[in-house]
């Protein structure tokens, strides 16, 4: 069989050097991988042409094709033998032929889909694959209820994407490391090269620090690599990040008037007049939000007095008192004295006064600059927040918290404040130029995007009877429901759990090492009839499915499509994806081709379950394929053929898979309307969040019909800040333990290289419980010491303390996700998610977070022993 | 004459380790060598703490303890100031290794399928199968610079320090390019701007006398 890349040296850059993509981390750094004279990729290095990442790479990049040689590597279709599953149960695999693991899984799939599509379960975190349309088109194709990336929903993204949708038509946001003068980490490592943007915000960072350019202060309970390496670490007591920024809102826009009032009046609802019920205060026409127009005195739709809307004061209309929604909130915001946030957070209240006049002086309100020749604000003072503000109880409220911070300085997509990427409000792909649509009250209103169930938190989403254990039907403003899989596995009468899939494909997501923790992700998959597991290595997933497919690792696959980075500020648009390096050493699902991605097993499973029209309409909806290069449902394709199809519908006629093959990179530069667009689009951002308190009755009614628990407490149209479960911990368990990044590894996910882990051994990180001096010394703790940590449940893991400096006294961290207890996995490490709580306490209703402090007990080994 | 040399500037360092692996994945190096380690340390106490990171590696000396330490002649110093430890006449006496005040060389302990150093792994490594391919078992080996990298760019007209190519591996890969590279008797080269630019510089140990080419901008 000849290999696709076959002689040729597949790139400009001499020979043995191929350029394509890395997909270790969300980033998608353009690499180029060398293959030496025995055929082994020995060697890889960031692509110099590649504009996203510069010619950089990371530890993890740099060491990525060690995964070649996996020692726990499948090789073959695997069919369990022994029925029982669980943790160390010997599944007793026998290898089978591809004919018969396929035949056997689409018998399965057919059986599923004729009881009911919304019982096939679907899980992966391939990001090559998801935001493309090869995943989705099967996903669709077979009538599933969506995708879920499992612990990224359950961790990641529950206050970002959907609030990030609401504000700025994006699904990820970073600070503009190119003009931001000071950037605010919340619980985020930005520019350490574990965040987004990684490369490109590391450099661009690293180089303006050299010059004192950039003031970055990172509020964290633990002193981490960012954290190490910013001008100020300000200590915060886990779970109460909420109230610093709550607290800093009310001095900008009560003490120190610092705030963009004509960007509040112009492009946010800040001017909308709202009654005493909290509610806008409407047109005769129902529908568009009145403002007091400052022009003429008088009451009038927000269209129609769109700069001149008052902020401030109390008004009558229609013999109703009214106030503009950004006075509601300045009232709103006035309990949070600096004095009551140093309560709660720990932090000093003479800190928060000068982090609210630091922060608001920095972000430069009212002044310009001119890029390209066009004059734009200029707003440079950020705010960057992940797992470290989400994974929380009450963390819509979180996000609302932030959100607000950024907006008030109207900071959101103009140079040296908060970029959207890889969407904006406005921008072009290679085919198709776009700008955010604005609902009928003024909004941005997107929605969903993708084939997944990320969306925005506006307009809420109709709330009705849930149909899978997943309840998204219930989180109207949520963007992922994962987690209540896990609690009605736990607890199924008390919420009425719909029926457990009769069947999970599960591709490129560890969840039982990576969501909650085993005993309950054990309970879980063993509900779950037929479980198929696509895999390149023996996890602690994989232990528990019927049928294992062998997958690819990343140099080996074909995936044009890997991340096509629309770039944030003045980042080129570039396009770019993974080659097949090297051809895998294993054989594929369809005899005679090269096996080079998934998307070739999901064709297989597809044509013999009988949905291959579907997925084939599915694809040509998807990729918004012109009609020269559509799929004719009734017709035949191979992976290749649709790969070329996509690829000349997207780049050009003559940019198929031998222009991809050769070259494969593509960028285009961006107007300056494409790179700071809101100044130029009209829908508006919000302040206030009256959408929240109608899903929030929408919510209560159908949970009341449905007669089961549910808590809406939360929904709130401004944030306040809540006391997450951990936050009373009576003795014993008075430490909260939380979790942090470690720069040379990407979760668990680069665990098993042997380079990485070398490294890791090294430096102790993974196996270290750092803990505050004080806190050591109370329990009668040394540096070194073996440690047990325990958490309220009973979960409990062993390791060796730290004792540090770089920890609020109140905690003690985990660095990275380690642990595990498939073949290559290290016992001797801490793995965090195995001490996670997994109850109604714990999750966020709103979003589906899950609560990541840790109330724990720390103790030396030997006592425990005793 | 040419005289290569590195500046690091601290202040731009993150501890990323990117260095680190681009280099041992470039020298192939064995199993225990680290030839340019990003050190860790904890300064400060709470709440005024933070991590600090010191990258290292062979400083490449003027008058390099390791040269005149080995028994054997294995450790020369090139034309263009590059020191290099011959592990086809090295004999592991280890004398190096005492010498050297910044640990920069490492003996070839010959283990094996080891990498890992915890147990969980029984098969070598793609690196380690190349490592010990590469290098010699009971010999010393360290940090050259890249000279096979300054060595191939040199004899294809390109710059070290400036064509990727050409240059050290830990240089081009540093995403806050802490690490500047070039020939420090030519004024126009990367690292010679560098100092004039953002200097003053420093050398590690300097109470050792060694005549480093590796300085730092912003040691403590």
């Amino acid at each position: 069989m000849d290999t696709l890349l076959g002689e040729r040296s597949g790139s400009a850059f001499g020979d043995g050097w191929v350029r394509s993509s890395c997909i270790i981390c969300l980033n998608r750094c353009g690499i180029l991988a060398h293959v030496n004279d025995d055929g082994v990729v020995d060697k890889i290095l960031g692509d110099p042409e590649n504009p996203h990442n510069g010619g950089r790479t990371c530890a993890k990049g740099d060491s990525g094709f060690e995964g070649l040689r996996d020692e726990a590597r499948i090789t073959a279709p695997l069919r369990r033998t022994n029925p029982e599953r669980g943790i160390g149960i010997d599944p007793g695999w026998k290898e089978i032929s591809w004919d018969e693991a396929l035949d056997e899984i689409a018998q399965h799939v057919r059986e599923t889909l004729a009881v009911d599509p919304q019982r096939l379960m679907f899980t992966s975190f391939d990001t090559y694959t998801l935001r493309g349309a090869m995943t989705p088109s099967f996903v669709m194709g077979a009538g599933m209820p969506g995708y879920s990336t499992w612990s990224a929903a359950i961790f990641c993204g529950n206050n970002v994407h959907n609030l990030l949708y609401m504000n700025q038509n994006a699904f990820e946001s970073n600070p503009d490391p190119k003009y931001a003068k000071y950037i605010l980490l919340i619980g985020s490592q930005f520019g350490s090269v574990v965040h987004y943007d990684t490369m490109h915000a590391a450099h661009e960072i690293g180089q303006r620090r050299a010059s004192k350019d950039v003031h970055i202060v990172a509020i964290d309970p633990v002193c981490g690599a960012a954290a190490s390496r910013a001008e100020e670490w300000v200590p915060i007591r886990p779970g109460t990040d909420a109230a610093l920024m709550l607290g800093m809102i009310d001095q900008l826009v009560n003490e120190l008037d610092l705030y963009d009032a004509p960007f509040l009046r112009e492009f946010t609802n800040a001017p909308y007049l709202v009654g005493d019920d909290g509610h806008y205060v409407r047109d005769d026409d129902g529908v568009r939000p009145l403002v007091w127009d400052e022009a003429d005195g008088s009451a009038r739709p927000f269209d129609e007095a769109p700069k001149t809307g008052a902020l401030t004061g109390s008004y009558t209309v229609a013999g109703r008192p009214v106030r503009p929604a950004f006075e509601a909130l300045r009232e709103h915001v006035r309990k949070y004295t600096p004095e009551y946030v140093e309560e709660v957070t720990t932090v000093p209240a003479a800190t928060v006064r000068r982090l609210a006049r630091e922060f608001g002086e920095a972000a430069c309100i009212g002044q310009t600059i001119e890029i390209d020749g066009v004059e734009l604000p200029y707003r440079p003072a950020s705010v960057s927040w992940y797992r470290g503000l989400s994974a929380h109880k009450h963390s819509m409220l979180n996000g609302l918290a932030i959100v607000l911070l950024q907006t008030l300085i109207g900071a959101l997509d103009v140079p040296g404040g908060l970029l959207a990427d890889p969407y904006s409000l406005k921008g072009k792909t290679p085919t198709r130029e776009y700008e955010a649509p604005a609902s009928p009250e003024g909004l941005i209103s997107r929605g969903f995007i993708g084939g997944g169930r990320v969306g925005s938190a506006y307009p809420p989403r109709k709330v009705r009877a849930p149909e899978t254990p997943e309840m998204f039907e219930l989180l109207p403003v949520g963007p992922y429901g994962a987690i209540f899989y896990l609690l009605n596995s736990e607890e199924p009468e008390k919420y009425k759990s719909p029926p457990f899939p009769l069947m999970m494909i599960q591709h490129h997501a560890n969840m039982m090492k990576t969501s909650g923790p085993p005993d309950v992700m054990e309970r879980f998959l063993r509900r779950i009839p037929f479980i198929v597991s696509i895999t390149r290595r023996f996890e602690e997933t994989t232990e528990m499915a019927d049928i294992v497919l062998p997958d690819l690792h990343y140099l080996e696959r074909l995936v044009p499509f890997t991340y096509q980075h629309y770039g944030s500020g003045d980042a080129p648009i570039s396009c770019y994806g993974s080659k097949p390096v090297v051809a895998a050493e294993i054989e594929g699902p369809t005899p005679g081709e090269q096996y080079v991605d998934v998307m070739q097993i999901y064709l297989e499973i597809a044509k013999r379950a009988g949905f291959l029209p579907d997925l084939l309409s599915a694809f040509n909806t998807i990729t918004h394929l012109k009609p020269e290069y559509r799929l004719d449902p009734e017709g035949q394709y191979s992976y290749i053929e649709m790969v070329e199809r996509w690829l000349r519908n997207e780049f050009g006629d003559d940019h198929g898979i031998d222009w991809y093959l050769s070259d494969g990179l593509w960028t285009d530069e961006k107007t300056v309307t494409e790179k700071y667009p809101r100044p130029f689009v009209a829908a508006r951002a919000q302040v206030y969040f009256e959408f929240m308190k109608a899903a929030g009755d929408d919510v209560r009614r159908v949970t009341t019909e449905l007669g089961i628990h549910w808590e809406t407490d939360d929904y709130q149209m401004l944030p306040d800040w809540k006391p997450g479960p951990a936050y009373k911990h009576p003795p014993p368990h008075d430490l909260y333990l939380v979790n942090l990044k470690v720069s040379h590894h990407a979760q668990s996910h680069t665990h098993h290289n042997p380079i990485l882990r070398a490294l890791s051994v090294k430096h102790n990180d993974l196996r270290s419980l750092w803990l505050h001096p004080t806190a050591a010394a109370a329990r009668g703790i040394c540096d070194g010491d073996r440690v047990v940590v325990e958490s309220s449940a009973g979960r409990s893991q062993i390791g060796t303390a730290r004792v540090t400096h770089l920890v609020h006294p109140d905690v003690a961290a985990i660095q990275g996700g380690g642990g595990g207890w498939a073949r290559g996995s290290n016992r001797d490490e801490l793995n965090f998610n195995a001490l996670l709580n997994v109850d109604a306490e714990h999750i966020d209703f709103l979003t589906g977070a899950l609560d990541s402090i840790i109330a724990v007990r720390v103790a030396k080994a030997e006592e425990v022993a005793k | 004459m040419t005289r290569w040399g590195m500046v690091i500037d601290l202040g731009r360092c993150i501890g990323c380790q990117a260095c680190t692996v681009a280099c041992k994945v470039e020298n192939q190096s064995p199993v225990d060598a680290w030839y340019a380690p990003v050190v860790e340390y904890e300064v400060g106490r709470y709440p005024d703490a933070q991590m600090a990171y010191l990258p290292m590696l062979c400083n490449h000396c003027t008058d390099a303890p390791c040269i005149k330490a080995c028994p054997s002649g294995a450790l020369h110093r090139r034309d263009d100031g590059i020191v290099i430890a011959d592990e086809e006449i090295c004999i592991g006496a280890r004398a190096c290794m005492t010498a050297c005040p910044y640990g920069a060389l490492h003996l070839h302990e010959g283990r094996s399928g080891e990498l890992l150093g915890d147990g969980t792994r029984n098969t070598p490594s793609i690196l380690e199968r190349y490592a010990h391919e590469r290098h010699i078992e009971g010999t010393v080996s360290k940090c050259t610079y890249c000279a096979h990298r300054i060595d191939f760019g040199t004899e294809h007209g390109l710059t070290p320090g400036i064509d990727p190519e050409a240059t050290p591996a830990c240089v081009v890969t540093c995403p806050t390019e802490c690490r500047v590279f070039g020939d420090l008797d030519d004024p126009d080269s990367p690292v010679s701007r560098y100092v004039v630019e953002h200097g003053p510089t420093g050398v590690l140990r300097p109470d050792a006398r060694t005549g480093a080419t590796t300085a730092y901008v912003g040691l403590p």
